[in-house]
């Protein structure tokens, strides 16, 4: 039997032997802790990056299409697509070009003035999967410097509009000097006088003789001949404002009202305010009046309008709001 | 003399380690007898007695301070000697005719070393031929001066419990001694 010393040797040695195999699994623990932590570390940024969508082949895929966007991007004059569109030898030889391309591929024609050259943008944009092969060498521009855009839809003119499929792939890619940036930003102007694109909240009426007259934006002033002033606005019951009242209704008490010479369908309201952005001269029309029945010239496709500027983003107004 | 909680407290936060030599001083000799009284073998009880101070020297578990550091001291004891006979109770049990006649003279060493009183060593005489239940609550009230609310304690017991099992143990013990002629006026 022990004594109480014999014991308690046993127990600190006990004790002692436990410490050192706590520390040596200590030690174990610690040293598989360094070697694993940094593969730990790396897989968890592996995976979050991948999470992440860095590594997934989708975003790379995405990455190149839209790097071949890019290079297909191809700034041309807009002479040589009249040229190719309207040449037919142009064309045959367009179609029996070794290039294949899928008629998924699709083409914007837009037109922007720099510096007083008009030039025609021609933007392609493939479908990756549809295996367009044209060498990227050929399409590309070095210089990717973006050129100012007109983001909304353009309007040109209609020969321009009438493209095939084909002449993508005779346009030859033409590098094209960087455009000239615009130093000076541009400046804000209220609409000239007589401008009709200038937007109208409110519809304004008049009424005269037992017809109703509302104001017409689409028919031109110079398509009508003053004839008689019969009043001001203010005279009239109807449907107006003025700078004082709203000044989104287009005609105001104090502007002159007018008939004009072969019809009762339109009158015409002279503002009192020369420099009011509506222009200043409003028609106004009764709802007899029609495009057709005054002013059918406008109808035709290939009318020019004399009034329209060359440049359509300025035409339309675009410019400003850029 | 605060019964070891403050030798514990001194080993487990400055790791005095004669602190714990002075536990074990204290205690072996009780703890011991009073396992041996659940275990029924001296030798395993002064096994499991080292395992018990091995247990808090390693361990270091913080007496909560419910009851005195005896009495939790000896229930981590009785956790330890129940667990080695649950473990003994899946191996081959060794008759006990089979042990060695050298062990049993060890026990009586202990005995006599503990138990002064030569009626104290008849009454733990007596005391082994009576089921475990019974040796452990003589033990801790009558050997260890517990009170009914401490054996509980140890033996996770109600003290209502307690108080019953005390009562059986001692009518048990009182018929045991009269058989072998000795007559307890303390029971």
């Amino acid at each position: 039997m022990k004594n109480y010393e014999e014991m308690a040797q046993n127990v600190l040695r006990r004790i002692d032997e436990y410490e050192n195999e706590k520390r040596i699994r200590r030690a174990k623990i610690t040293k598989a802790a360094a070697s694993v932590t940094p593969v730990c570390a790396a897989a968890v940024i592996g995976i979050g990056l991948w999470k992440g969508g860095v590594l997934t082949p989708e975003q790379d895929q995405l990455i190149s299409s839209t790097g071949d966007n890019a290079a297909y991007d191809v700034i041309v004059p807009e002479e040589t697509v009249l040229q190719d569109i309207t040449d037919p030898f142009r064309e045959e030889k367009a179609y029996d070009a070794p290039v294949t391309t899928t008629d998924t591929t699709e083409i914007s024609v837009s037109a922007a003035t720099q510096s007083g050259e008009e030039i025609t943008e021609v933007s392609r944009n493939d479908d990756p999967a549809s295996g367009g092969d044209i060498p990227e060498a050929d399409l590309s521009v070095p210089d990717k410097t973006p050129a100012p855009r007109n983001e909304q839809p353009v309007m040109t003119k209609p020969a321009v509009q009438q493209t095939s499929p084909a002449v993508q792939n005779t346009v030859p890619p033409v590098q094209t000097a960087p455009p000239v940036q615009n130093t000076e930003p541009p400046v804000q102007t209220a609409p000239a006088a007589g401008s009709r694109y200038m937007w109208c909240i409110a519809v304004s009426s008049l009424e005269w003789n037992g017809t109703v007259y509302h104001d017409n934006d689409m028919a031109k002033v110079s398509a009508y001949t003053q004839d008689r002033y019969i009043g001001r606005v203010g005279d009239f019951e109807g449907v107006y404002g003025g700078a004082d009242v709203h000044p989104s209704y287009r005609i105001a008490p104090e502007d002159s009202v007018y008939t004009v010479k072969g019809t009762d369908d339109v009158l015409l309201v002279v503002k009192a305010d020369s420099d009011s952005p509506y222009g200043a001269v409003i028609v106004m029309s009764s709802s007899d009046w029609s495009l057709e029945k005054y002013e059918p010239w406008r109808l035709d496709p290939y009318y020019i309008d004399p009034d329209t500027p060359d440049d359509p983003a300025v035409y339309f107004g675009i410019a400003e709001y850029n | 003399m605060d019964n070891g909680a403050s030798s514990y407290r001194r080993f487990r936060d400055n790791g005095d380690q004669n602190a714990l030599i002075g536990i074990i001083r204290d205690y072996k000799d009780g703890l011991t007898l009073y396992l041996a009284s659940i275990v029924g073998s001296i030798q395993t009880a002064e096994e499991l007695a080292e395992d018990t101070f091995v247990l808090i020297g390693t361990k270091k578990p913080k007496d909560k301070g419910k009851g005195s550091f005896r009495t939790w001291l000896y229930t981590i004891g009785r956790n330890i000697a129940i667990d080695h006979l649950r473990k003994r109770s899946r191996h081959i049990e060794v008759p006990i005719d089979e042990s060695d006649a050298s062990l049993i003279s060890d026990e009586d060493i202990v005995e006599s070393e503990y138990l002064k009183k030569e009626q104290k060593m008849t009454v733990h005489k007596a005391m082994r031929k009576l089921s475990p239940d019974y040796q452990q609550v003589l033990w801790l009230t009558y050997f260890e001066d517990m009170s009914n609310k401490e054996a509980a304690a140890v033996m996770k017991k109600s003290v209502r419990s307690i108080e019953s099992l005390l009562y059986r143990a001692r009518k048990s013990l009182r018929s045991q001694l009269e058989m072998e002629g000795f007559d307890y006026e303390k029971l």
